[in-house]
């Protein structure tokens, strides 16, 4: 049995702590070019990344583009999914140029159909982390700035052709890593008072808001104000929709047969960009039924677009969203998308299977690979190890577990129902080592930027303050890195158990049922825990450029 | 033209984009990988043990010319970093213990993976000729020993 969506009562809902009602930070991010203040700062860093990646000297900890992508970035991410939300996606420097595409190209073609999920994102993500050991992205600016210099084009040019966020959506590992991992964000952008959106009738918040009419010339071809009987309505959770208003591309599988489903941005543009003073939500998340962060890139366009100012960024149960299940705007249920599962699955399999990529058992066994298949590749034998790593033996383990849950609480759900339903609760664990790894590398070397800089103004001329400081570099006590990220991994690993007893207690009769159903996935997390222990415990190698497999 | 699109670029957006791009390319012109000086000076580095491990290793260095013959140089510095970005650098300054060889008794590898030693050769007339030199360090295990 799944839940449905039920939203909080208006007056609950307003008792939760809302960060646009922060000091500081709430004034700023209510202001409409805060986003664009964040995202001009990273692009004028990711320009700065990207020309010393090109043109600067290649040893990685003297380049910015060697130094800040690799050690500080991804540090941040991690910090940032786990103490506020997605805020790369709010500050990501590609969209800015994504906007001179959305102006001059087309922007108007559907994402094609057999794309509209996140396989094609799945198998991307999968190439980078083997591309990022295969050619050992971190230790060559030059390829860094590649890896940057390709993001920026691919974003330019999907969305100069394609309507709404179809880079983000559908393409954009980077966006997937923090859809995913920003499920146990501590805030959501969510609506405040369901009550509100009841007597919606303009839809903003996905539509965008549009001049009104009158202002507009003879051509124009929408406007809010005419948009007549469109109306929410909660408590079915369905959109009644004028005859004249075309759909866009939302994702295909949120789907019903016999129900109309929310407008989305693109909508809007099908009709005409003319007149569009505020967009809506470009990834068709419409938000009276949006749950939790999938998707969610924290554009902020919906907070801008309400004309009752009812959306917030709310702060939440970072588990509130991994264990329910209700029909999720431009998603489905989670249970219900195997893409989505895999998305998940990947990511936390692959933390592991990244950080086993800096341990030195590694290299033997990628050795007696090459030995025993005879490859001579280095960039095969890599391959096939992550097919290996991150599909083949995470489908196995997650199929076994699925069957075990499956047959111990004589459950009716199929094998692949069961692995949709409970792959979400391996999610913290995989966040947790992720923040174990990429907090090691922030905590044992951020000051390393210090020089870095310093070299990089003594390059160019400009004022120092004294020598190079090479040997800035920890942040903390190296001794308490391993403790640190013992704990994270841990603290994952606990979230992940209540989470899968959550998700148990939802879906079965009884109790008892539950604790059989949660027992495999319990033994799952825990025998990935361990192997979480194993790999930090082990001494840290950073090798890939000299070793000939 | 739409005014969401156009709005920011009329409030000086583009100009502001603009400008720190120009700027950017500027700065980068300025910088690049150092020239390589084309002084006549090779340097060959050996440790004990082979390979070197985590810890203390003692650093062998034999300055030479073209023919083969040792270089006088009035010091040897020798800087060994991680190719993955973050790690503090190690520096030190080598011992002379003979015509062109130059020691290091405990250069110190504080993690096991792959390392570039930058040794920058200072000849007499303060001419200095930099040599980055690569070595993979192991655990203790991995390696032969002497």
């Amino acid at each position: 049995m799944s839940s449905t969506a039920t939203p909080p009562k208006a007056s609950e809902a307003r008792r939760v702590p809302d960060l646009l009602n922060a000091p500081l930070v709430g004034p700023f991010l209510r202001w409409r070019h805060a986003r664009t203040v964040l995202q001009g700062t990273c692009l004028g860093l990711a320009v700065l990344i990207l020309l010393d990646g090109l043109f600067g000297p290649q040893l990685a900890p003297r380049n910015l583009a060697g130094t800040i992508p690799w050690v500080h970035w991804r540090g941040f991410v991690v910090l940032a999914l786990l103490v506020a939300g997605n805020l790369f996606c709010m500050a990501c420097p590609f969209m800015l140029p994504r906007r001179v595409a959305k102006r001059f190209g087309p922007a108007r073609l559907a994402w094609p159909a057999p794309l509209r999920s996140k396989w094609l994102a799945v198998a991307l993500l999968l190439v980078f982390f083997w591309a990022y050991e295969a050619f050992d992205l971190w230790t060559s600016p030059w390829l860094t700035a590649w890896v940057a210099l390709t993001y920026f084009l691919l974003a330019f040019v999907i969305d100069g052709f394609f309507k709404g966020a179809a880079f983000c959506k559908h393409v954009c590992p980077i966006g997937q890593f923090h859809f995913v991992n920003g499920m146990i964000s501590p805030t959501e952008v969510r609506v405040r008072d369901p009550g509100v959106c009841d007597s919606c009738e303009t839809l903003d918040c996905i539509r965008g808001r549009y001049v009104p009419a009158k202002a507009q010339s003879s051509e124009a071809p929408f406007s809010s104000s005419e948009s007549g009987p469109l109306r929410f309505e909660a408590s079915s959770g369905e959109v009644r929709l004028p005859a004249a208003l075309s759909i866009g591309d939302a994702d295909a599988s949120t789907s019903s047969p016999g129900r109309a489903r929310p407008p989305d941005a693109a909508s809007g543009r099908a009709m005409g960009r003319e007149g569009l003073v505020q967009g809506g939500c470009e990834l068709a998340l419409f938000q009276p039924r949006k749950e939790g962060n999938g998707d969610c890139t924290f554009c902020m366009e919906c907070i801008h677009a309400c004309p009752h100012d009812n959306v917030g960024i709310l702060l939440r149960s970072p588990l509130r969203e991994l264990t329910r299940d209700p029909v999720r705007s431009g998603i489905g249920r989670l249970s219900h998308r195997l893409d989505w599962a895999a998305l998940a699955l990947l990511l936390t399999f692959g933390a592991f299977v990244n950080a086993f990529g800096m341990v030195e058992p590694v290299f033997a066994i990628q050795a007696w690979m090459a030995e025993r298949t005879g490859i001579r590749s280095d960039a095969l034998v890599l391959g096939l190890f992550f097919l290996i790593l991150m599909v083949g033996i995470p489908a196995l383990l997650t199929a076994a577990a699925g069957w075990a849950s499956r047959s111990l609480s004589g459950g009716e759900a199929s094998v692949r129902e069961t692995v949709g339903r409970y792959a979400w609760s391996l999610v913290p664990l995989g966040f947790g080592m992720w923040t174990a790894h990429y907090l090691y590398h922030l905590l044992i070397g951020g000051w390393t930027i210090v020089p870095v800089i310093q070299e990089y103004l003594r390059d160019l001329g400009l004022p120092t303050g004294g020598d190079p400081r090479w040997g800035a570099g920890a942040m903390v006590p190296e001794s308490w890195l391993l403790p640190l990220n013992l704990l994270f991994l841990q603290v994952g690993l606990l979230l992940s158990l209540i989470a899968g007893m959550r998700i148990a207690q939802r879906e079965e009769e009884s109790r008892r049922h539950a604790l059989r159903a949660f027992l495999p996935w319990a033994i799952l997390a825990t025998l990935l825990s361990l192997a979480g222990i194993w790999l930090l415990t082990q001494p840290m190698e950073m090798r890939g450029t000299f070793q000939a497999i | 033209m739409n005014p969401r699109l156009r709005s920011p670029f009329r409030s000086g957006w583009a100009l502001a984009l603009t400008w720190l791009v120009a700027t950017a390319l500027l700065l980068a012109g300025c910088r690049g990988d150092r020239p390589t000086d084309d002084l006549p000076v090779h340097v060959q580095v050996s440790s004990a043990p082979t390979p070197p491990i985590i810890g203390p290793v003692r650093l062998v260095l034999t300055v030479t010319d073209d023919d083969g013959a040792p270089v006088e140089a009035s010091e040897v510095r020798v800087e060994g970093t991680m190719t993955h970005a973050g790690m503090v650098p190690v520096h030190e300054t080598a011992r002379r213990e003979g015509e062109g060889r130059w020691v290091v008794p405990e250069f110190e590898f504080t993690m096991g993976g792959d390392w570039i030693l930058i040794v920058e050769v200072e000849l007499p007339d303060g001419r200095v000729a930099t040599r980055e030199r690569e070595v993979t360090v192991v655990s203790r295990g991995e390696s032969d020993g002497d």
